[in-house]
């Protein structure tokens, strides 16, 4: 009984732990996004 | 009146006092953080006004009571939204009247509402010397205004609101992020807390590198955050962003007001895993579109006067005014005045634009929306076709917004009239402008940057101001963040209301 | 006599500095920058918020009362500096000689001012912050009456709790 309670445990953490990288991916590929648009402003800006 | 309609009035009232109860709540941060920074004055001032607005918004619920059970109608959804933002300025308003830093309970109201709708135009007397409490509550109200009282309360107060949706429609956002409003709202604030630890670290750090000591860069990324988060604009000192004089930190803050003014439902399918939605979506791609042309018409407004004579300070001074004003966040890194002086008419008619087109639509962000820009190139783009294809050829325009979107003539048409409305607005705030003495230029800037929900100033907002152009811009804060519809509700039903009790007597 | 006449008119010319530095306020500086960019001034606020490190030079933000500019400053001019603005403190008030930038090279375009001399005008004090009589007795009664629509409102919240109805 108490393994099989382990067992729920560590599956319940490994699945936040995915959803916890996927999240991350996707704060990451926000912020990535942002520069995207930083580096037009920065190219336009080097026009002369 | 019959007892259905008795029972419909005191559930809009119910749920107001509720809101009102949510931001009474509020106000222990504030107060709190009074205490922590033995500002007792300021903390006393906190305990008062939040004990007002709980026992306001408790004689209100009290005054609904029984009614939870009503199924709200959508005009009452829309008057709850409406109603509570004009009592919940009212009541957070004290704080700052008992704080002596403004000049009239109007200017405190002003800035309640400038914070509630995350505009970010200030009547503050002395923001250099302001209690850390009072600094607190400035940004708090914008990050709670970001996300909307309503939600707030659909989160954590209220359990199951018959009609909940209608509430959340009528403060101006209408994505159904989960199966239910009150999940949907609970959601929203995931999303908001989780970017709160993320972008607090983020800022400590580059106000540590700035050279503010630990616990200053603490309290300022704190503020700063939530002034970006919420595309508001306040920020602790009078300075802006300019304060700090720090590249590192100016860019943090365009990190995160940008993703502040993605629509929640583009955050949600980001997050849980549909990471090209952020180059398939209709908003995004429109933004990027948007923001590529008006920083090429700035710059080139601004090339033309020699404003600028190197790329960084083009970057840090132009591109950072234009996406500040586009993400309607406000932030600046100039002074109002040196818009005005400087920048030109070009620049600032690339401005006035980026303000009016706005951010994502359920977002913080303001403005007509990416969304609607897109819809109305999409449109233009078939009604095109149409002209040059033979009738017999029907095809169906769509957009893609998390899934593909027909391109059907309900959605266009609200488009279209949320845009007029939001023109119209903005001509009436220019027009209020001009009659209150200031040139069409600065008049028709203001008018953009209150309409949009921005907070770029060019020097029309000041304490001086005319009271009459104060109210204007507190309305067309307010009508503008809900977007119309919950205010027009508002007035209605009171319309109603003084029309039926005018002809009883 | 005229020796000495001709003496103080060389050193005068050897110091241009001395008679073309202007006095000005912030509003002036803003207002027109394009006019004083570049320019050597005397500038003189209040010493608020941070004085932030940058290396072997510090930001100094100076505050007339209407406006407050960034002063670019050695960090061995700031010693004389005890007192910063903030709620509860009137920072020190200094006068800076320096050159005004409208859109400075070093800086990324910031308006700022790079100090060449800094004086102490006046030290800064503290501020009180008095609670007045009446506030104590009003927030006792306020929260008392809040405490009492509040408890009665939830109580009835929780009389009438309604299975849930979400829509």
């Amino acid at each position: 009984m108490a393994s099989f309670e382990r067992i729920l445990k560590r599956r319940k953490l490994r699945l936040d732990m995915k959803k916890l990288r996927t999240y991350g991916v996707g704060v990451a590929a926000e912020i990535a996004f942002t520069f995207a648009l930083m580096l037009v402003g920065w190219l336009i800006s080097l026009f002369r | 009146m019959t007892n259905k309609q008795n029972g419909q009035g005191h559930a809009t009232w119910y749920y107001i006092g509720m809101i009102v109860i949510g931001m009474g709540l509020a106000q222990y941060i504030p107060l709190f953080t009074s205490l922590v920074f033995a500002e007792w004055d300021m903390a006393l001032n906190f305990l008062i006004s939040s004990s007002a607005a709980l026992a306001t918004g408790g004689l209100m619920a009290m005054g609904g009571r029984g009614s939870q059970r009503q199924k709200l109608s959508w005009s009452q959804g829309m008057v709850v939204a409406a109603g509570s933002w004009f009592f919940g300025m009212l009541l957070c308003a004290l704080p700052y009247y008992l704080s002596g830093n403004y000049l009239s309970y109007l200017d405190c109201c002003f800035d309640v509402m400038s914070g509630l709708t995350t505009t970010g135009l200030v009547l503050i007397q002395d923001l250099d010397h302001i209690a850390n409490g009072l600094n607190m509550w400035r940004h708090l109200l914008t990050f709670i205004g970001g996300q909307g009282m309503v939600v707030l309360a659909l989160s954590f107060l209220v359990k199951g609101a018959n009609g909940a949706y209608k509430m959340y429609v009528g403060e101006g956002k209408d994505e159904r992020l989960m199966p239910n409003a009150v999940s949907t709202a609970r959601y929203i604030w995931l999303i908001s807390l989780i970017y709160l630890a993320v972008g607090t670290l983020v800022l400590w750090g580059a106000g540590i590198g700035a050279g503010l000591s630990v616990d200053r860069a603490f309290l300022h990324g704190l503020w700063v955050f939530m002034a970006a988060w919420s595309t508001g604009g306040f920020a602790p000192m009078s300075q802006n962003i300019l304060y700090y004089h720090n590249a590192f930190y100016e860019v943090a803050t365009v990190v995160f007001f940008v993703i502040g003014s993605f629509n929640f439902a583009l955050h949600y399918a980001v997050l849980t895993g549909k990471r090209k939605e952020l180059v398939k979506n209709v908003e995004t791609v429109s933004f990027a579109v948007t923001v590529t042309v008006l920083t090429l018409i700035t710059t080139l407004g601004l090339l033309r006067l020699h404003v600028y004579p190197d790329a960084v300070a083009m970057f840090r001074k132009g591109f950072y005014q234009l996406i500040s004003g586009h993400t309607t966040t406000g932030f600046m890194t100039v002074y109002a005045r040196q818009l005005y002086w400087e920048w030109g008419d070009v620049a600032l008619f690339a401005m006035i634009l980026a303000m009016l087109f706005g951010g994502g639509a359920c977002s913080t962000a303001g403005g007509f929306k990416g969304l609607r820009i897109g819809i109305i190139a999409h449109t233009l783009k078939r009604e095109i076709k149409r002209m040059a294809v033979p009738d017999s050829t029907v095809s169906v325009e769509k957009y893609h917004h998390i899934r593909d979107v027909a391109l059907d003539d309900n959605v266009v048409r609200s488009a279209f009239l949320i845009v007029t409305a939001y023109v119209v607005t903005f001509t009436l705030g220019t027009l209020a402008g001009m009659l209150c003495g200031y040139p069409f230029g600065p008049a028709a800037f203001e008018s953009a940057s209150v309409t949009g929900n921005v907070g770029l100033s060019i020097g029309v907002t000041t304490a001086a101001m005319p009271a009459v152009l104060k109210v204007v811009y507190i309305i067309i804060m307010w009508l503008a963040r809900l977007e119309f519809m919950s205010v027009f509700a508002l007035v209605v039903n009171v319309a109603k209301k003084v029309k039926k009790k005018c002809a009883v007597s | 006599m005229r020796s000495i006449l001709i003496f103080v008119f060389c050193l005068l010319w050897l110091c241009p500095t001395l008679a073309v530095a202007e006095e000005v306020d912030s509003n002036t500086l803003i207002e027109q920058a394009i006019a004083y960019d570049g320019q050597e001034v005397v500038f003189t606020g209040e010493v608020i918020g941070d004085v932030l490190n940058a290396g072997d030079h510090v930001w100094l933000n100076l505050s007339d009362g209407s406006n407050a500019i960034g002063v670019w400053v050695d960090k061995a001019l700031t010693g004389d500096i005890q007192n910063v603005g903030r709620y509860a403190k009137h920072g020190d008030t200094v006068q800076i000689r320096g050159f005004f930038h409208r859109v400075c090279p070093d800086h990324g375009g910031d308006l700022d001012l790079h100090a060449q001399s800094l004086t102490l005008i006046q030290r800064g004090n503290t501020v009180a912050h008095p609670v007045a009589w009446w506030k104590g007795p009003l927030a006792l009664l306020l929260t008392a009456l809040a405490i009492t629509c509040v408890t009665i409102t939830f109580v009835n919240m929780r009389r009438r709790r309604l299975p849930r109805h979400e829509s």
